[in-house]
């Protein structure tokens, strides 16, 4: 048996990861350090299989206070990957903190936090579905944490002048708007310091974009320039292209450009002081028309993926637990499909798993239903669904125990009695005893 | 030395966390990685026991790390390697006897608790010499398996949950005969994979396109010792000492298994998900406090 070059040992040892149990893959990691004692050649092939479990069991990303953002959680998974940054340098969503960010599976370093956000009618779906959500994780889970993703592209943050001017525009047509169709899912779904959470976290994420006040003409155009930087090579072709047109419509439009100064000041203030828009609306109305011509890149019918995920860990006692659910609103399709996930790890003398998987799909609610909003009804239905679950499992316990357990090995002999060892010589072999039984 | 015991320790410890379905596969994939240990690791790591036939004696036996030569077993039915292999050890004949009664023995034992599987009894001299003292040293494995499989015949229109498992036992003894006594180590391991179905879905008004399934697998191992010091008038004692020391060793393991596999991993499930909802319970636990707080008034 010829051995292994270094290279293949190494990947080897790193899809071992993948495998690794809730809250043990540190010493998952370390057993195979010492195994291969070579971490430069090592870690290379780990740092693809650690973000692979990190997104398949939704690693829980502890977001410390900033101003105006209390500490929070969010979750990494395929969901929660910045729309547009896929392939490229992978950015992951922190939807409640409005925030993107970069993150390190190796050291776990969250660097790099850049605004996000989604456009309004995204928006108040996701955030109708993520406050229900709360609230049943919050009921059924002791120590989970819940998201909702959209795979909707979110608005360009540092947007040069005309686009910003459409972020608010959208944001004027739509608060009012939003508030209608929004009003009603809070007052039966949202407690009020999820909604407190919410503006504040509007406030803070206009914050962000603060370091880059567009100044004037010039400043526009430099970023303009500046931006494309983080985009994809694709992306980049797209943007000359726009970049051409909005040259000529720059030039036509320059009259505007001094209001465009005001608005982006209004931006900034947009929640504190809502006097300031009454200058902006003539000049919204027709910069609303140069996005027309830009326009936000979109996806029709994009998904929304609920998550849960419960760990419990107890190396001292030697057991560790998750609960995975994740269930994806494909309006196109009028489903929404979920997998339930959970895995336990009990370890004290043995090794000893369990190991669940279950699939369902239920229709999507069509409409509001007695004063319920179609969010609701959906974290209602998969509330019922992971009941009914949980409760299956219980039953599926007292199954395995009852007949499958006894299938395999009896507690004793149909006699009641333990074998006497004395006569057993006296018996005749086994096989006989089976022949009379039969 | 040091680090090369580190070495090893850590690959115990990986197949202490990884998942125990996959337990070959993953031996395989740690031979590759350090075949220094390949030895090592194959003798001290338990692997669900393969199951083959004697088609001489047409019965089948179990084959695992102790009769194995190579890619050869030897048959405790007819003492032959299968395939047949030159050199492989057999025991000396006088263990060879005792060989022979305690296959007979653990068949009955079989039959009795497990009602069907495979067993198999293999011996081996732990003396250079054997046979010529009157003492005598030998160690042995006491194997049992059994497969119980989902009824592949069942009809695709009941989609009804039929669960699936197997159990496998290892016995590994050490015996030494000292006077009128027998001294027996034990370290036993049971190897349990139990498996079912799961339908949950979405009841009620417009949910008649909604479906639901899924699959519960509980796996795993685990190992005990034991050390029995049993009264041995000739060498016949060993069947009934040893016979009784697997079968006390089982029964305890049954129930420890019971309540890891059916108790513990179910508690962690409902320390994972609270079924009732955390506002019902810790209203619960108010009225509870306030009771016993009315109750400790009255006293």
């Amino acid at each position: 048996m010829a051995d292994l070059s270094l290279e293949e040992k190494c990947r080897l040892a790193a899809k071992l990861v993948e495998q690794s149990p809730p809250g043990e893959i540190n010493d998952v990691i370390n057993d195979i350090r010492a195994i291969i004692n070579d971490d430069n050649a090592l870690m290379p092939h780990v740092l693809p299989s650690l973000r692979a479990y990190n997104l398949s069991h939704l690693h829980v990303i502890e977001h410390s206070a900033t101003e105006g953002s209390p500490a929070h959680s969010s979750i990494l998974s395929e969901a929660t990957i910045l729309p547009g940054s896929e392939g490229g340098e992978e950015r992951y969503v922190d939807a409640e903190g409005e925030r993107s960010f970069s993150f390190d599976h190796i050291t776990l370093a969250i660097t790099d936090y850049e605004p996000y956000k989604l456009p309004d009618e995204e928006e108040s779906f996701r955030t109708a579905l993520a406050s229900s959500l709360a609230k049943y994780a919050k009921n059924h889970f002791p120590s989970g944490t819940s998201s909702v993703s959209c795979s909707q592209y979110p608005l360009l943050p540092l947007a040069p002048a005309p686009i910003a001017n459409a972020i608010i525009t959208d944001n004027q047509a739509a608060s009012s708007e939003s508030k209608e169709t929004a009003e009603p899912t809070q007052t039966d779904e949202a407690d009020a310091p999820v909604t407190d959470i919410v503006a504040e976290q509007v406030n803070e994420g206009d914050l962000e974009p603060a370091p880059t006040p567009i100044t004037g003409d010039v400043g526009a155009s430099e970023d303009e320039l500046v931006r494309p930087e983080s985009l994809d090579k694709l992306d980049d072709l797209v943007e000359e292209a726009k970049e051409e047109e909005e040259g000529a419509s720059g030039t036509a439009a320059h009259p505007d450009r001094p209001e465009v100064t005001e608005v982006e000041d209004g931006k900034e203030e947009e929640v504190k002081t809502p006097t300031e828009h009454d200058i902006t609306p003539g000049n919204a109305d027709v910069s609303a028309e140069k996005v027309d011509e830009r326009k936000q890149e979109r996806i029709e019918n994009p998904k929304y993926t609920l998550e849960i995920v419960g760990n419990k860990y107890n190396p001292n006692n030697f057991w560790t637990g998750r609960w995975r659910t994740r269930w994806v609103v494909d309006k196109a399709s009028d489903t929404v499909d979920g997998d339930i996930n959970v895995d336990v790890h009990y370890y004290e003398q043995g090794n000893v798993q369990l190991a669940t998987k279950h699939t369902a799909s239920f229709p999507l609610p069509a409409e509001e239903l007695g004063g319920q909003s179609v969010a609701s009804q959906i974290v209602t239905i998969i509330s019922k669904i992971e009941t009914a679950y949980h409760l299956e499992l219980n039953d599926v316990y007292g199954e395995l125990g009852e007949k499958a357990f006894r299938a395999l090995r009896r507690a004793l002999p149909i006699t009641r009695q333990k074998m006497d060892w004395e006569k057993v010589t006296g018996y005749s072999l086994g096989s006989d005893l089976t022949k009379s039984r039969a | 030395m040091a680090e090369a015991d580190l070495t090893f320790d850590s690959l115990l410890d990986l197949l202490r966390r990884l998942p125990p379905t996959r337990v070959e596969e993953n031996v395989n994939t740690l031979c590759d990685l350090a075949p220094e240990y390949a030895d090592d690791l194959l003798g001290n790591v338990d692997q669900p026991l393969k199951v083959l036939t004697d088609s001489e004696k047409g019965r089948d036996f179990l084959g695992c790390d102790y009769n194995r030569d190579g890619d050869s077993f030897r048959s405790p039915w007819s003492n032959e390697y299968i395939p047949s292999s030159n050199g492989g050890p057999t025991p000396s004949s006088k263990l060879r006897q005792l060989e022979i009664s305690l296959n007979s023995a653990f068949d009955t034992y079989r039959e009795m608790y497990f009602e069907g599987g495979v067993s198999s009894v293999y011996l081996w001299d732990l003396e250079d010499d054997p046979g010529q003292g009157k003492e005598i040293s030998f160690a042995g494995v006491v194997l049992l398996k059994k497969v119980l499989s989902t009824p592949s015949s069942s009809s695709p229109d009941t989609p009804e949950t039929s669960p699936s498992g197997s159990w496998d036992s290892l016995h590994v003894f050490e015996c030494q005969e000292r006077g009128r006594s027998a001294k027996y180590k034990l370290t036993s391991t049971v190897m349990l994979v139990l498996e079912t179905k799961t339908l949950a879905k979405a009841e009620g008004k417009n949910q008649d396109t909604s479906r639901g399934k899924g699959s519960v697998t509980l796996s795993g191992s685990m190992t005990r010792q034991a050390e029995v010091d049993y009264p041995l008038t000739n060498s016949a004692g060993h069947i009934p000492n040893i016979g009784r020391m697997v079968e006390d060793m089982e029964i305890k393991m049954r129930n420890l298994l019971s309540s890891v596999y059916f108790g513990k991993t179910k508690d962690v499930i409902n320390e994972l998900r609270s079924q009732s909802g955390l506002e019902i319970k810790s209203r619960e636990e108010m009225l509870r406090a306030e009771l016993a707080g009315k109750l400790g008034a009255r006293k």
